[in-house]
């Protein structure tokens, strides 16, 4: 009688365990816009001894509303400035990730990058592509500004802020998204799933 | 009675948790200033192209006002001229004039700092005589409570350079109600986007981003203007380039009590189509915005972190704008014949506008669609349409205007 008992309990525990793991699952795994979840730690993961790394990049989800990361993996070497160079360019290239959308016009060029220690500032310059090409939605623009200034942001804990000129000059007229001071980073329309790990390139 | 042994651990804790508490700062010390707002604002001097408010002002003989919670500093020139200035922002604004100084008003160790540069770029012309600063002080000089120096100005101008002050434009309504132009009907300035070289997005089919919306601009005009006392003012009525200093500074100088950037660009997605509105707020973690404010002045000042000020008055009022145009355009899209599914966000997005920074009234950027998509070119070519989606903006705007005022609201445009 007590060994039936024991039976009927533990198949009880069984399926309670069960029932509890599929529906955390399911909550991790439904998307959300109001993001209020804490930061997700940087990201970089060494893959192997020849510099190659697993960094986040951001781009456009086919809803046009979030950012989304897609994990690549680089080869990342030099200073930092040659890292954040390497970082754009990856960008500028688009993604590698089917159903993620480009975030940068076509045609755009990196110029130049500075890491500007003292005020813990990027300063990048892209060619006038970046405003001549670009799309012209004001999510568009927020999406070409915010892929860049959350990619760079997350390779380094110590860049604060990005400033983006466009042929070494301010932007201060053409685009709706105010350039004109240095941006920090807003996570707030970034799709964080806990199926991002499997957003890399060949998907 | 207690045994004793209770009685000896009770005094214990009570000896031995405030030594822990105290040994680990928790109690005892002041709150450190790092701890609320980043670096405490040590004692030093001011960088060199800069010079604290009070100074100017007494160089000037003026008096001003300080508003803490907006940020806004006003200096009250001869004539009761009163210049503008915003912290963290380059502009300067007296009356209708909008001035670009060429580095902005910072909060500096705790202090209002205003650019030296001001005295070339804005001041003199003004005042039409020069004016000599006293040099740099090592001293700190707390806000705007220091010992005032003396006067610097080196001669007395002849006559009173400014021309008679016949402007209200510096008048700004503290309630933020609207202000009321001269002619005793509140203004709404709406701007169609982009203009002259700048077509903005072009459709497959060549229709433009300007062309589009100063048609939905002018219908807008004469809707609001013939149902509401209200005037319209349009930042452009041809196709001509304006540049986005020259639109603010216009709404800014028209007193009016909303702004409303019409604009139809293009996505990544040629496929999509997403109307929009979008208002000025900072993005998270970058400010906090006024209606989080505390009540405690003590704790808003720890607090303060001021943003593109010129529009942080507005916050609130903004995003009551967008979230009513929003809700309109979406009812739009659905009752509207003709123009297929498109996708909407939940509600408005808000975040860093050239186009609403240094406004000083509620401001939206309002997306009409998408000219990249093949079939929403077509749509918004038609004027069908372009009156359409007027209609619907037009009783909103009018509406949303009404009601700030506490006025009944129409149910139609018809009279």
């Amino acid at each position: 009688m007590k060994k039936a008992l024991l039976v009927i309990l533990s198949f009880g525990l069984v399926i309670l365990l069960g029932v509890g793991i599929t529906l955390l699952v399911s909550s991790m795994r439904s998307p959300s816009a109001a993001l209020e979840l804490p930061p997700i730690p940087a990201t970089e993961e060494p893959s192997d001894e020849n510099n190659t790394f697993t960094v986040p990049l951001y781009f456009l989800s086919s809803d046009h509303r979030l950012l989304v990361k897609e994990r690549r993996t680089l080869v990342l070497s030099g200073r930092l400035e040659e890292r954040l160079e390497t970082l754009v360019r990856a960008l500028i290239d688009g993604p590698g990730v089917r159903n993620l959308l480009p975030t940068i016009p076509e045609g755009t060029r990196l110029q130049s990058l500075f890491w500007d220690e003292a005020q813990k500032c990027v300063v990048l310059s892209l060619s006038r592509e970046f405003i001549d090409r670009r799309p012209g939605h004001a999510l568009s623009e927020w999406a070409s500004i915010y892929s860049l200034v959350n990619t760079l942001a997350d390779h380094d804990s110590s860049i604060q802020t990005i400033q983006i000129l466009v042929d070494g000059e301010l932007v201060e007229d053409g685009l709706l998204w105010d350039l004109t001071e240095p941006l920090a980073p807003d996570k707030t329309f970034v799709f964080y799933d806990s199926a991002e790990s499997l957003m890399s390139p060949g998907q | 009675m207690m045994p004793n042994s209770i009685h000896r651990n009770t005094f214990l804790w009570f000896l031995v948790v405030p030594v822990l508490l105290l040994s680990s700062g928790r109690i005892g010390a002041v709150q450190r200033w790092d701890s609320l707002t980043g670096p405490k604002p040590i004692a030093e001097s001011l960088p060199p192209d800069y010079v604290p408010a009070t100074e100017l002002c007494e160089a000037l003989d003026s008096s001003w006002n300080w508003d803490p919670l907006s940020g806004r500093f006003e200096i009250v020139l001869p004539g009761d001229a009163k210049l503008v200035l915003l912290v963290d922002s380059s502009v300067a604004i007296l009356g209708s004039q909008v001035f670009r100084l060429s580095q902005p008003v910072r909060f500096l160790q705790n202090r209002l700092a205003i650019p030296r540069s001001i005295i070339v770029e804005v001041l003199e012309p003004i005042l039409g005589y020069s004016i000599h600063l006293p040099t740099p002080q090592p001293e700190p000089t707390p806000l705007l409570s220091q010992p005032l120096p003396t006067p610097a100005i080196d001669f007395e101008p002849e006559v009173s350079p400014l021309a008679p002050w016949t402007s209200p434009r510096t008048e700004f309504d503290q309630s933020h109600q609207p202000v009321r132009s001269s002619s005793g009907r509140l203004v709404v300035v709406i701007d169609p986007g982009h203009g002259g070289q700048d077509m903005g997005s072009v459709g497959t089919g060549t229709t433009s981003e300007a062309e589009v919306v100063l048609m939905v601009a002018k219908f807008c005009e004469e809707m609001v203007q013939n149902a509401f006392e209200i005037d319209v003012s349009l930042t452009r009525r041809e196709h001509t380039d304006v540049p986005i200093v020259d639109r603010v500074t216009f709404a800014n100088s028209s007193e009016a009590c909303a702004f409303i950037s019409l604009h139809a660009g293009g996505l990544f997605d040629p496929a999509m189509s997403l109307p929009s509105v979008l208002y000025q707020a900072p993005p998270s973690g970058e400010a906090p915005s006024l209606d989080s404010r505390s009540p405690d002045p003590s704790a808003l000042r720890s607090r303060f972190v001021p943003w593109q000020s010129g529009s942080a008055l507005w916050f609130p009022q903004s995003r009551d704008l967008a979230v009513t145009l929003h809700g309109v355009l979406k009812t739009a899209y659905a009752d509207l014949p003709g123009v297929g599914t498109v996708s909407f966000e939940e509600g408005p997005r808000s975040g860093r506008l050239a186009i609403l920074s240094g406004l000083l009234m509620p401001g939206v950027v309002v997306e009409l669609g998408s000219l990249t998509n093949v079939e929403h070119e077509q749509i918004l070519h038609s004027e069908g349409f372009q009156s359409g989606i007027a209609e619907v903006l037009s009783l909103a705007i009018g509406n949303w205007v009404y009601r700030q005022e506490g006025r009944p609201i129409r149910e139609s445009l018809v009279p």
